[in-house]
């Protein structure tokens, strides 16, 4: 039996100029998780493109389970075995479990009419397998993030898949929904499934994986085992250097609070009775698990909730914002988690979504002034130092740390006093993260006031002065810079949910 | 005792799961209006009225569910209200000019039919044109054409066949000595069809690939399903069902206006909306398809023997469309 699943022997692949594989020798061996590591761009999702059978290589060759192939389309990867779980699930959200596990050119049935009962049956032992409970009934619109995952996987095995490829598959989980995971993972490697796992999160990616592989502009950089595996060793593998550890200076303890709020409720998304204040020119972190309510309160104070009862006072004034245009004149600027979905527009061009917010000052009566919009939007090209082609290049096409970068300019350019950045870091790539945590360091430096909200543990213990800790719509903790330390912030994150 | 109660308490589940279904809402919206009509006309709740109001509603109750299975798969036709005098008029033209048999016409016209849907279908898909553009020009191109072909003027003089009555008669059978029940064959085709519907989308594998490309395009076709194919039959299914509607109209008139069926693609639509179909596909029913155009009938209908005049009766008609769609979501909300 061959010990490799599948094996990449000096494979190129060149789009127009660009080399986005560069002579990549790689395996993933048979019944391992292998976990695989990169900067965006590295080249990680033209490897995974190229075992799913949606493009093929210029040069090199590829071996599955031993023998030398070419994976043609997708359906031939499917027929050879190969599953590609996607970060972005393609399922039906409008019909139930089953039915999404076994949709495809042939579902189960006679030839007009499925059979259902042998698709619940089969849906039902296929989730045993991977030993997770979710009604087979169920309509997909109203699973979590987490059982879609579930389901992706089932529906894989159900196409007798002996190879799974994940990309990016925790992103958005909650740290239940990962426990599950690693479990459904366990499961898969001890029925002999072989397992690609892709990830940012360097710390998931040495729990779950017996090996890690990392791709750098194109090239392999090398494989280590687990034992060896620590986040560092990972972290200098994907960028080719030691990462050095950002870290803010202990700032100059100012004691005017610009912004505070008292005993704020929110009943209908569960705020309860929070109280806090933020110092001029400090970092106030926000920790929490997933759902704990910092998103949530985030919105609130800029008036995208409407608030029950409670007061918010700025500069000790007290204000009254019943919207996020309030909030703006009142100088609070709010970057969303979601970037997607709440920041950008995709359609348009970066000095477009650049500028959108500050269309006002940069019109002449009711007409845009273009020459304005250019040079302001050079201005934060300089500043951010934003890679890019030109100012009018469609964002879509930036990678996920340069979107950021035009948002926080976004908001920049509206010169705000306080800046809330909800998970800031988010989705983008070991180089660039670190970019933006300096970004965030000379901004409180200028004067800004930054509420940052962080589910990164080592960002908030870096980076913050003081790190707030919520829990289930509750304060539950708050500790200095030098206070804090991981254990103490989980056990506060996790307080509430104790009880 | 047990057994009885389980049986029951499989009886209230039964029930209860028929309340929870989308389509009580609109079922609840016809049965309110029904009652107003009921209460304001003595002649609304008969027998006679009920079956008149089947047959009115045939034509676009026939329509509407092509039309549903096509919005459920993401795309639209605005060409219906077209095809829907296209088919009578070609099949029509062919029987006096070249004299065709009609059922030959007919069955030509159903593949011509076919073939413009499936002209829908390609600009589409193939050209990536939204459909509802390209059914905005087919709309026009396809009645330019038929008023081309009759030169602006009613086909009607058609030599006698058992087509008409097939398709436009009457149903008749004898309950008992000397009573019969006549039933418009209009409604009898309405029926076929809507069963037909039903089971295509509703219960058959097909149906089941339809609502995946509605409901998220691309993971249907990561699922290895052909969803042009999909959306192609679902053009050629929608284009079908309005040719067919036109003959029974042809059937029951005798003749057909090359003008006739204007507006009736935005009734189809209001009537497969009514039903509890989403606009951006992905969930619709036949059941409410045809509780949908049920609806759109009992109301003018019920306006007419009301004796309400033509252009107020519009006006009511689009302003029970919206309530009739806001019971509709309000409902499916709190559900």
């Amino acid at each position: 039996m061959p010990e490799n699943i599948i094996e990449f022997k000096n494979i190129t692949k060149r789009f127009g100029g660009t080399t986005a594989l560069d002579q990549v020798s790689f395996t993933a061996k048979k019944g391992e998780v292998t976990g695989l590591i990169g900067e965006n761009g590295a080249g990680k999702s033209t490897l995974i493109k190229i075992c799913g059978g949606v493009i093929e290589p210029n040069e090199g060759q590829v071996f599955y389970e031993g023998e030398e192939i070419k994976i043609e389309s997708p359906r031939m990867a499917e027929k050879l075995g190969i599953s590609i779980v996607h970060q972005e699930l393609p399922i039906c959200e409008n019909m139930t479990v089953a039915q999404n596990i076994f949709l495809g050119p042939d579902i189960p049935g006679g030839k007009i009419f499925p059979d259902k009962k042998f698709m619940h049956k089969r849906t039902k032992e296929l989730f045993s397998r991977l030993n997770i409970e979710i009604p087979v009934n169920k309509l997909v619109s109203k699973c979590s993030l987490g059982q879609k995952q579930m389901i992706i996987i089932a529906k894989s095995l159900a196409r007798d898949a002996n190879f799974v490829l994940m990309d990016e598959p925790t992103t958005a989980l909650s740290p239940d929904e990962i426990d599950v995971l690693y479990d459904v993972l366990q499961r898969l490697t001890e029925e002999g499934i072989s397992v690609l796992f892709v990830s940012h999160r360097l710390n998931e990616v040495i729990k779950v994986s017996d090996r890690i592989c990392a791709l750098k502009d194109g090239k392999y950089v090398g494989d280590i085992s687990k034992d060896e595996a620590t986040e560092d060793k990972l972290a200098s593998m994907m960028v080719g250097r030691d990462v050095e550890t950002i870290s803010k200076k202990a700032s100059v303890a100012k004691e005017d609070k610009i912004l505070e709020v008292k005993n704020l409720n929110q009943e209908k998304i569960g705020l309860k009775d929070i109280s806090f204040n933020l110092k001029k020119g400090e970092v106030l972190g926000f920790a929490g698990l997933q759902g704990a309510g910092r998103s949530e309160l985030a919105r609130t104070l800029i008036g995208n909730f409407k608030l029950d009862s409670g007061e918010i006072y700025l500069k000790g004034e007290k204000v009254d914002i019943n919207s996020p245009k309030k909030a703006i004149e009142y100088g609070i600027g709010y970057l969303p988690e979601d970037r997607g979905n709440l920041g950008l527009f995709k359609k348009l061009d970066v000095k477009t979504n650049l500028c959108i917010a500050n269309i006002d000052n940069l019109s002449n009566y009711y007409m845009v002034n273009n020459k304005k919009i250019r040079e302001t939007t050079n201005k934060f090209k300089d500043q951010l130092d934003i890679k890019l082609r030109s100012i009018s290049q469609n964002i879509d096409s930036l990678s996920g740390g340069n979107q950021q970068k035009v948002l926080l300019a976004r908001w920049l350019s509206l010169q705000p006093e306080i800046l809330i950045l909800d998970e800031p870091t988010r989705g983008i790539d070991v180089g660039t993260k670190n970019e933006i945590r300096k970004l965030i360091i000379d901004l409180v430096e200028k004067g800004y006031s930054i509420i940052m909200i962080s589910s990164e543990m080592t960002e908030l213990l870096s980076i913050a002065d003081r790190i707030l800790v919520m829990s289930r719509g509750h304060i539950t903790g708050e500790f200095t810079r030098e206070e804090a330390t991981e254990e103490k912030i989980m056990k506060a994150a996790v307080q509430e949910t104790l009880l | 005792m047990s057994d009885v109660q389980s049986k029951n308490n499989l009886l209230k589940d039964k029930s209860l799961q028929i309340v929870k279904r989308r389509e009580f809402g609109v079922f609840l919206a016809l049965v309110l209006i029904s009652a107003f009509f009921s209460f304001m006309s003595g002649s609304f709740l008969t027998y006679r009225n009920f079956i008149n109001i089947l047959r009115q509603t045939a034509e676009l109750g026939i329509m509407t569910v092509g039309m549903t299975m096509l919005i459920t798969s993401q795309e639209f036709d605005l060409s219906v209200g077209s095809m829907y005098a296209l088919g009578p008029v070609v099949a029509g033209t062919m029987v006096l000019e070249l004299g065709l048999n009609i059922w030959i016409a007919a069955f030509l016209t159903i593949l011509i039919g076919a073939v413009l849907g499936m002209l829908n279908g390609t600009i589409t898909l193939k050209f990536g044109i939204p459909s509802f553009i390209t059914t905005l020009g087919t709309m026009m191109l396809f009645r330019g054409t038929i008023l081309m072909i009759s030169d602006g003027w009613p086909v009607s003089g058609l030599p006698d066949s058992n087509f008409y009555g097939i398709f436009g008669g009457r149903f008749s059978f004898e309950i008992f000595e000397g009573r019969f029940i006549n039933i418009p064959m209009q409604a009898v085709w309405f029926i076929i069809v809507v069963i037909l519907g039903y089971i295509i989308l509703q219960k058959s594998k097909f149906g089941y690939k339809i609502y995946a490309t509605g409901g998220n395009r691309e993971a249907a076709e990561l699922s290895g399903i052909n969803t042009v194919k999909v959306k192609m039959i679902c053009f050629i299914m929608t284009s079908v069902t309005a040719v067919f509607a036109g003959f029974t109209s042809l059937s029951y008139l005798g003749s057909v206006s090359p003008t006739q069926g204007q507006g009736m693609e935005l009734q189809v639509i209001a009537a497969s909306v009514i039903g509890g179909t989403a606009l951006f596909g992905g969930s619709g029913s036949i059941v409410g398809a045809f509780l949908g155009a049920a609806i759109m009938g009992v109301v003018r209908n019920g306006l007419s023997l009301m004796g309400t005049g033509a252009y107020v009766q519009q006006a009511l008609i689009g302003l029970i469309i919206v309530s009739a769609v806001i019971v509709n979501v309000q409902y499916s909300k709190n559900e």
